[in-house]
């Protein structure tokens, strides 16, 4: 560094401290969730398991519309073929085109995922909630009714539901809700109690905010997160709950199709025929995996401090 | 003389501890704010110093007691009294992160209020956020930010623009400093005095510190274990302290001038802190007192007038009663 010892004082020019310059902020606004895409984009595991999600929408959507048949059209003069330029996935053994039936089916599983998450999600976010903004003794008797509620084994409150609502995709979508809105409920409440206390929900009461005020402006909104994380992992596990009772016979009946009644058809001949057991299973495994690698993206992008 | 505007009349708090037992939170206090003075509150750290103001402010229901705000009874108001009491007093908080939602912007935060209390059209609250904004010293462009893009000197004047906004009375600040660097806790107390001046403004000022409210309060209250145990007008209370609990408060805070450091009452307390769950019995501090006597263990002593407008429960200066 040269030092220039020549310089007279008046080549010096008082400058100030820059007020307006210090307490600048340079980078543009970010809310919560603009940050929260920023992360989740730089995963690249879990933008693809998204975009295979959007393809596996699409595909349900769309796909059947590519052949010229329909799910249950039945022409037996072309039954358990193998894949072909005429039938892209083969037929079952009625003649059936399994590339329609795979994914119409699709469509009837991934409508049972999200109503029954959904559901379960709205029960559960409403009653945990209420427990945790209530608190005290509304909490202590909602909490022991879940305990309670928990222990009820799974299978038996879908065969009593069938009882009631028959067989079919209702009582599947109605049993899932009933017992699967119950972690959505601990973790909403576990999430609001510890917020409850914090300044910003106590400056806002101060300020005269209602109890509605409160939990819809502040509550809910900080709890979002674990919401949506929560959601995508409730969405595979009703997928997957409604492939087993399809697999078991408990689930949708023919001729309507889901992945899970296909697989259990394809087992039928899996020696001969093993392509009809193939397609639909790796569809829903596909699907089951891309929701959990979402969940997990998700968690590291929405709630950072959790990412070891 | 015109009515105090807050006035705290034996005022008790308790929480339910593990096994039936009940921690005595706050336990007895009474003090009187003028308008437009500054009462500061001190006290170590679980003293009962938060949950006193808390409770001023209706977040919490006392369970024993009263406070009067300009003369009515907080805790039994409702309806439009409560909305107008909740736009007149409000409160700043020790953690300026903490206070602030996160998922709103700067400008919706500072905008609740008005928007809970009908104030102005939307434009006009607008205009206002970015009138509070220029208040507190920050730029008025910065409304659309959120709050973790901030400092915590600046967080904690977005929390006092948010508390200004509905044109409160009183503002219970529970250890706004206390959070800051040194650097910034100046600036944060000059910015509270010269909002007091120009707004007329009344403040509880909690700190855990006696260096801290010296500055900007009239009168300071000293509280141990959930009771004032002295309360007096600021300069008097720092020159001559009368709680051997405000002694050696005063002589663990380094003065500016060594020679009163010098020539000040040296008392040093002991021991613990007792548990607020179970208290000593008589007075409370006779446990870490030097000067305890026989009459401590068994008399707790009242909070008395010693001289015009000063307080102390001690039993060391019972004799000197103005009431006796
Ligand atoms: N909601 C609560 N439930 C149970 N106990 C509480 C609650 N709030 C405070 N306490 C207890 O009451 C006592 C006083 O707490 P408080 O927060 O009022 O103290 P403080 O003087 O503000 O202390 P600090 O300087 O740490 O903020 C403490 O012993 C604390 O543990
Ligand atoms: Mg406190």
């Amino acid at each position: 560094m040269i030092l220039r010892h020549d310089l007279p004082p008046e080549a010096f020019e008082w400058v100030g401290p820059d007020v307006a310059a210090r307490e600048a902020i340079a980078t543009p606004p970010l809310s919560y969730w603009a940050d929260a895409w920023r992360r989740f984009r730089r995963n690249r595991v879990a933008l693809g398991a998204l975009v295979i999600l959007a393809l596996m929408v699409l595909g349900v959507l769309f796909a059947p519309y590519l052949r010229p048949f329909t799910f249950d059209h039945i022409d037996l003069s072309a039954h358990n073929q193998p894949p072909s330029a005429q039938h892209w996935f083969g037929t079952d053994r009625l003649g059936r085109d399994l590339f329609v039936r795979v994914w119409v089916g699709g469509r009837i599983s991934l409508e049972i995922g999200l109503i029954a998450a959904v559901l379960s999600l709205a029960i559960g976010v409403i009653y945990g909630g209420i427990a945790a903004f209530f608190g005290g003794m509304v909490d202590n008797i909602m909490m022991r009714i879940v305990e309670i509620l928990y222990g009820i084994p799974f299978m038996i409150v879908v065969i009593l539901l069938m009882l009631v609502l028959g067989s079919g995709v209702m009582p599947i979508v109605v049993a899932f809700a009933l017992t699967g809105w119950m972690g959505m409920a601990r973790v909403v409440r576990g999430q609001i109690l510890q917020l409850r206390n914090q300044e910003f929900v106590l400056a806002a009461e101060t300020l005269g905010a209602s109890p509605a005020a409160l939990i819809f402006r502040h509550l809910i909104p900080n709890t979002m997160s674990q919401i949506i994380i929560n959601l995508t992992l409730l969405i595979p596990d009703a997928i997957f709950t409604e492939a087993f009772l399809s697999f078991v016979g408990l689930g949708v009946q023919p001729p309507v199709a889901s992945w899970g009644s296909l697989v259990s058809e394809g087992r039928l001949q899996l020696m001969q025929y093993p392509w009809q057991l193939l397609f639909p299973a790796i569809l829903i495994s596909i699907t089951i995996l891309a929701f959990n690698l979402l969940g997990d993206g998700l968690r590291d992008a929405l709630d950072p401090r959790l990412r070891q | 003389m015109a009515r105090p505007l807050l006035e705290v009349q034996e005022l008790k708090k308790t929480f339910p501890a593990r096994g039936g037992r009940q921690l005595r939170a706050v336990d007895g206090v009474s003090f009187t704010i003028e308008r437009g003075e500054t009462l500061g509150l001190v006290g170590e750290s679980g003293c009962g110093k938060s949950t006193t103001g808390r409770t001023i402010v209706r977040l919490y229901q006392p369970s024993a007691g009263r406070v009067l705000f300009d003369g009515e009874e907080v805790h039994s108001l409702h309806g439009s009294a409560l909305r107008r009491f909740r736009r007149r007093v409000q409160m700043i908080f020790q953690d300026p992160l903490a206070s602030l939602d996160p998922r709103m912007t700067v400008g919706d935060t500072i905008a609740e209020g008005m928007q809970i209390h009908h104030m102005g059209t939307p434009k006009e609250r607008q205009e206002r956020v970015q009138a509070l904004l220029r208040a507190v010293g920050l730029n008025p462009e910065h409304a659309s930010r959120f709050p973790h893009e901030f400092s915590g000197g600046q967080r904690q004047r977005i929390g006092i623009a948010r508390a200004l906004a509905v044109q409160p009375e009183l503002i219970v600040a529970d250890e706004p400093i206390s959070a800051l660097d040194v650097s910034i806790q100046a600036q944060i107390v000059n910015l509270l005095e010269r909002l007091q001046q120009e707004m007329g403004l009344t403040y509880l000022f909690i700190a855990h510190d006696l260096s801290m409210v010296k500055h900007i309060s009239t009168h300071v209250g000293v509280m141990y274990l959930g009771a004032l145990v002295e309360i007096a007008p600021t300069d008097q209370l720092y020159s001559e302290p009368l709680h051997p609990y405000t002694q050696a408060l005063l002589s663990a805070a380094p003065l500016p001038d060594p020679k009163v450091t010098r020539t000040r009452p040296r008392v040093v307390v002991q021991g613990e802190v007792p548990s607020p769950i179970d208290l000593p019995s008589g007075c409370r501090f006779r446990t870490r007192c030097p000067f305890a006597m026989d009459i401590c263990s068994q008399v707790d002593p009242p909070l008395i007038e010693v001289a015009p407008q000063r307080q102390v429960a001690c039993h060391l200066h019972a004799a000197r009663s103005t009431a006796a």
